[in-house]
């Protein structure tokens, strides 16, 4: 693991479980309850929920300096840890946080899809970095409206911008500061190759500055550009912590030949 | 976050939605003020010159009644999927779900708010209002955006979980609008119904605008403003403890 300027923890995990209560989820309508109700009433009313486990009993920390690679394939909870740890399912007393926490899941998110880049632009911004002036906010939106170098179509309706459009725009805003701690889940996706060039020099600078992040790609060279630690998530909990070449090489090993660890069959 | 943090992204997303709702629009902003405007003009016609409704100053009667109405109607509306159609922005960055009901209910408080003072300036010369009644406005003001952002919060939550929700709400605010006396003096429902006056919600909030500005009686406001005081405190434990209750699935289930 690179030791670069190693300190304090940004993120400190400890024995966190992520489960989700599918129990709800089942679309019922009145005919199918009906039929539960009549057919089994006390399996009805008495079944407990039904629950998943995504993650279980995991400790994970994170130290200034750290850009945390998070490996694993699709289902393995890489999302789901991102998320628990952006407060997104509330609270957890698992998790400590010491700073301001930015997290970006999507890149090509729409607000006001009516109204012009530009204005979105300020959307996005005014949410982002709502804790900045906002004469600052007014100075990211110029900055980022010039680097994602969309000319003309930053007046035009957001409805009307491709895919890649957007993310070049919702990039450039992401990229515009650097925060105490940065989650970024496969923000790289759908950008052109020659603007993801241009892109990746902004982002890696600003990941450079920012005080830990957890990064989220399925791009082997884009993670051993930006990370100097990873981790490998499988069966529920953490199979590998460690050196980014290491991790990637198990990840390889454990998934690459049709699931060899009879662990990981679970996903 | 903090309070200021609050504040800007709060007021982002109330000056997008108000953007966003009449862009492409020939009216545009008008159009707040045309709705209100019809539903009022129409009723006042239909019920004072056509039923013959026999009641004194009936065009505040209407006023005090059926705008707080489109308000509450408006907001509870319009939020109800809201979680549902903020989906892709909740799930891609950090917002604060109740940010975005929050927004759409001040949004709709401003399109209240604005016919509302147009109606009332309209109508000042020509009536006698108390001076303490129009002094005490901000009091329902505030009441009725409250209660109503709460109850908002509380049926766009109970959507994510139950699809129905959005249906049922607009069909029971169908049926209150009648139920309720909003172009209708509360007098002419017969003794045996009124219970149904006192323990429906929506009236205890409307029921404080007619005091301050149809019939203006100190001891009847501060009645009227217990009595909602106690709907508005019941809906805020129940949105409160229903959202922390599921707040953890929300994200899941939208």
């Amino acid at each position: 693991m690179n030791s670069t300027s190693i300190s304090k923890n940004i993120l400190e995990i400890k024995n966190l479980t992520i489960s989700y209560n599918f129990s709800r989820y089942q679309s019922q309508g009145i005919r199918d309850l009906f039929i539960n109700i009549i057919s089994s009433p006390i399996k009805f009313f008495f079944q407990r929920a039904q629950k998943i486990d995504i993650l279980k009993d995991i400790s994970l920390e994170i130290k200034q300096g750290e850009r945390v690679a998070l490996l694993g394939i699709n289902g393995a909870g890489k999302t789901s840890l991102c998320r628990t740890i952006s407060g997104m399912y509330g609270t957890k007393k698992e998790i400590h946080i010491n700073g301001r926490l930015r997290s970006i899941f999507d890149t090509a998110s729409v607000i006001q899809p009516e109204l012009s880049g530009r204005e979105n632009a300020w959307i996005i911004t005014n949410i982002i970095y709502s804790n900045l002036t906002k004469k600052e906010r007014e100075e990211i939106v110029e900055d980022s409206l010039q680097f994602s170098d969309l000319k003309e179509y930053t007046e035009a309706p957001f409805k009307h911008y491709s895919k890649g459009m957007k993310v070049r725009l919702f990039l450039s805003i992401v990229s515009a500061k650097p925060c105490d701690f940065l989650i970024l889940d496969e923000v790289f996706n759908g950008a052109d190759i020659f603007f993801n060039e241009r892109i990746s020099e902004r982002i890696l600078n600003v990941i450079n500055k920012s005080g830990a992040v957890l990064f989220i790609s399925h791009s082997e060279d884009i993670i051993q550009r930006v990370c100097n630690r990873a981790v490998v998530l499988g069966s529920k909990k953490i199979l590998f912590d460690g050196e980014v070449d290491e991790a990637i090489e198990f990840y390889k090993d454990a998934y690459g030949d049709h699931l060899k660890y009879e662990e990981l069959k679970d996903f | 976050m903090r309070l200021q943090e609050q504040f800007t992204v709060i007021s982002t997303l109330t000056l997008a939605e108000m953007k966003g709702r009449y862009r492409n629009t020939i009216a545009g902003l008008l159009w707040v003020m045309f709705n209100p405007l019809i539903m009022f003009s129409v009723q006042a016609i239909i019920f004072k010159h056509i039923l013959k409704i026999n009641l004194d100053r009936y065009y505040t009667f209407l006023l005090s009644g059926l705008l707080p109405w489109i308000f509450i109607n408006s907001t509870l509306t319009q939020t109800v999927h809201s979680f549902i159609t903020m989906r892709e922005p909740l799930l891609s960055f950090q917002i604060h779900p109740v940010s975005i009901i929050i927004s759409k209910s001040f949004d709709s408080f401003f399109n209240f708010i604005i016919p509302f003072t147009f109606l009332f300036i309209i109508l000042l010369p020509q009536e006698d209002f108390s001076l303490t009644g129009i002094l005490l406005l901000p009091i329902p003001l505030v009441m009725t955006f409250v209660a109503t952002t709460a109850l908002a919060i509380f049926l766009a939550t109970l959507q994510v979980f139950f699809r129905d929700t959005q249906y049922i709400t607009n069909f029971i605010l169908s049926i209150m609008f009648f139920l309720t006396p909003i172009f209708y003096p509360r007098h002419l429902i017969p003794a045996e119904y009124q219970f149904l006056v006192d323990i429906n919600p929506l009236y205890a909030f409307i029921y404080i605008f007619k005091v301050n500005l149809w019939s203006f009686s100190f001891s009847d406001w501060v009645n009227a403003v217990l009595h909602a005081s106690y709907f508005l405190i019941g809906i805020l434990i129940i949105s409160t403890i229903f959202w922390k209750k599921t707040r953890n699935e929300l994200y899941i289930n939208i």
